[in-house]
């Protein structure tokens, strides 16, 4: 009883700020509409939308790990070497044909490099940050020794029609030039609808939750934590993979360090949408709000006139707002509770 | 144990006498470019006699592959044995090394790219002590080279990109600049003269916004650019500084339509921008050539061995460095080249 009572609640935190996220996401949209008015106009909302999608990608991830208790930030660095390596056994065999296959020779070494991380922290039960810290400078380590650290702009034709790809084009506020919506938003959204049926319509998906809010009960429920932890890495090996050719092909470069740097900002926004980092709590469609935030953040400082040196301040603020009010929101009900 | 202690006593002591020492030659070794070529090994010997070795940072880079192509083009022309080498990292430990290596060869000139120049400045005291003429490269304020040789001076090259900008806008219009990073003092150092000279020469066009920063980060060069244009629908010109600056804005002006319609111009090499040089939505990228480069850097010590002199005006017979600069131990040339559509294919690096 009172555990379906608990459930109820939780369910009803994470609602919750899914709304203030959205609010916020509101809000914001309207003060910088009211200095740029371009803010609002379809080019720059296709914008923004390219910008969220390779972050969405990496922070559906993110979201897996953070639910099932621990915290990775080796996915740039597997996002870079999968389709850095990718790119260059292409480049070698001279391949010039459709972009769907650079995802195809990406993934199983996304995957490979999940995995990795899976069996140090299933089989040592080395705590997730120490282990993904180690192997995110292995494989970038390895992928600059092995592969060369010089960018390959010479990627596959359909790799570069992918970026020149449109879902719509019109013509921007202004009247000077067209926007497009680049097709790869329908991936992250494919992504998301699968990770959110994983998480909820799965016996699987209920065991990460449940790894994620207490191990010591999910085992003795019959979580075979290894499986599932071993299932949770791969994945998120394989949607970094995903992430990096996505990002390689919009940008026509596969750079070796393309993503190196961005881990903490994409864990911030999955944080941002209401996912606990110590695991248990979190949701897809939270997490992509937390991003859009973010990227709303940092794709329009330039049309509010702010420099954009202010841009990780900017950023900062944002994080410590939307992540301190579900806190002191937390604090107040437990006082409730106390007081009771 | 014992023993090794005393080792290390040994080495540490040699090593502050040797500081010493080194600190001692600083402060009395006269102004650059001895004007006593007779210390030198090869001083009077015949061009097929001679023997130059050029180290760089990596022969993993492009940018070197395409060093030594000057450097034997040097070596074709004068007769000389010149060849280049260089470790698979860029290691500084490593570079010393493959110096060191070189210096057991009977050297009669090295010219050096230093990754560090602190750690390179050892191997450099010990060829010229060996009576090798050291040459050193991007490394202004070396110490224990004769010369060091610059491609340009970065206000000149600044001024230089804005007369490009102001021919392609047509001397008149709103332009942004982007940087890779605000501590990068090459790069603040040329578009800040850019700016100022554009105040002065050039009144009718304007800088638009703040200065763009963009980490080196190609998408944020992208997504910069994109939002420049939507702020500022007249928008005709961009000047980016770092190598991945002009190859996001370039895409995004290309996305948006306007590739002719706003200028791209700025630095970077061609395996970076060839493609949407190619298409028109990068106007004009500029770069120094590694090869005239290196080709300078051999030149200077062959002329120290020829005992000729060195001055500001003085011609090297290498492109971009016809009447080059001397300010100390310094020779700046004036050796960036500007690359289009048109003549992309001859820089192929």
């Amino acid at each position: 009883m009172t555990e379906s009572f608990q459930r109820v609640g939780l369910r009803r935190a994470m609602r919750s700020q899914e709304i203030i996220i959205a609010l916020v996401i509101v809000v914001l949209s309207a003060v910088i509409t009211a200095i740029n008015p371009a803010f609002l106009s379809l080019s720059n909302v296709f914008d923004i939308v390219r910008l969220a999608t390779v972050s969405g990608i990496l922070a559906l991830g993110v979201l897996l790990v953070l639910i099932s208790g621990g915290v990775d930030v080796s996915f740039p660095a597997i996002a870079d070497t999968a389709v850095f390596i990718g790119a260059t056994i292409l480049v070698a065999a001279h391949f010039n044909g459709s972009g769907i296959v650079l995802y195809l020779v990406a993934l199983p070494f996304g995957i490979f490099m999940g995995l990795i991380n899976g069996f140090f922290i299933s089989r040592f039960r080395v705590p997730t940050l120490i282990v993904t810290l180690g192997t995110s400078s292995l494989y970038y380590g390895a992928e600059l020794y092995f592969f060369g650290g010089v960018s390959i702009f010479k990627l596959p034709s359909g790799t570069v029609d992918l970026s020149n790809a449109s879902l719509l084009t019109v013509r921007t506020a202004s009247g000077v030039g067209t926007a497009s919506l680049n097709p790869s938003v329908l991936i992250l959204l494919a992504l998301a609808v699968v990770i959110s049926l994983v998480l909820n319509k799965t016996t699987l998906g209920r065991s990460i939750y449940a790894l994620g809010d207490n191990r010591a009960v999910a085992e003795r429920s019959g979580v075979r934590v290894a499986r599932v932890q071993y299932f949770v890495y791969g994945l998120v090996g394989a949607l970094a993979a995903v992430a990096g050719v996505t990002n390689a092909s919009l940008y026509r470069n596969a750079n070796p360090i393309s993503l190196q740097g961005t881990e903490l900002a994409v864990i911030a926004a999955v944080v941002l949408g209401g996912t606990l980092i110590t695991g248990g709590k979190g949701t897809v469609t939270g997490t992509l709000l937390g991003v859009l935030l973010i990227c709303i953040v940092e794709n329009s400082l330039v049309l509010v006139g702010v420099p954009t040196t202010w841009q990780n301040v900017a950023v900062g603020v944002v994080l410590l707002i939307g992540t301190t009010v579900p806190a002191i929101r937390a604090l107040r009900r437990r006082r409730l509770v106390g007081g009771v | 144990m014992k023993r090794s202690r005393l080792i290390t006593v040994v080495a540490a002591a040699a090593l502050s006498v040797s500081l010493a020492a080194c600190s001692s030659a600083v402060g009395t070794t006269p102004t650059a470019g001895a004007s006593s070529s007779s210390k030198w090994n090869g001083t009077g010997k015949s061009a097929s006699q001679l023997k130059f070795g050029t180290v760089v940072k990596s022969m993993g880079f492009n940018w070197f592959v395409r060093m030594e192509t000057g450097v034997k083009q040097f070596g074709k022309d004068t007769g000389i044995n010149a060849f280049e080498q260089g470790p698979s990292q860029p290691d500084p430990a490593q570079e010393n090394q493959v110096a060191q290596d070189m210096l057991s060869q009977n050297l009669d000139a090295l010219i050096i790219d230093p990754i560090e120049v602190s750690t390179a400045e050892s191997v450099m005291k010990q060829a010229t002590s060996q009576g090798v003429v050291v040459v050193a490269l991007e490394s202004p304020g070396v110490k224990n080279a004769l010369y060091d040789v610059e491609p340009f001076d970065n206000a000149a090259y600044g001024r230089h990109m804005m007369d490009q900008l102001a021919k392609k806008m047509g001397d008149q219009g709103q332009y942004t600049i982007f940087v890779g990073a605000l501590n990068s003092q090459s790069q603040i150092a040329w578009t800040n003269a850019a700016v100022a000279y554009q105040k002065q020469k050039y009144p009718k066009m304007s800088k638009v916004g703040d200065t763009n920063v963009t980490d080196s980060v190609q998408s944020k060069s992208y997504a910069e650019m994109k939002q420049m244009m939507q702020k500022y629908p007249n928008l005709k010109g961009m000047l980016g500084a770092d190598s991945y600056d002009v190859v996001g804005a370039g895409q995004a002006v290309q996305d948006a339509g306007l590739s002719g319609k706003i200028a791209v111009i700025g630095t970077s090499i061609v395996s970076y921008a060839g493609d949407l040089l190619k298409s028109g939505a990068i106007t004009q990228i500029s770069t120094w050539d590694p090869a005239a480069h290196g080709m300078a850097g051999n030149k200077v010590a062959q002329f120290v061995l020829e005992g000729k002199k060195i001055a500001t005006g003085t011609n090297l017979g290498v492109p971009g460095y016809n009447k080059v600069t001397v300010t100390g131990k310094t020779v700046q040339g004036t050796g960036w080249v500007d690359i289009t559509k048109a003549n992309m294919s001859k820089y192929n690096f």
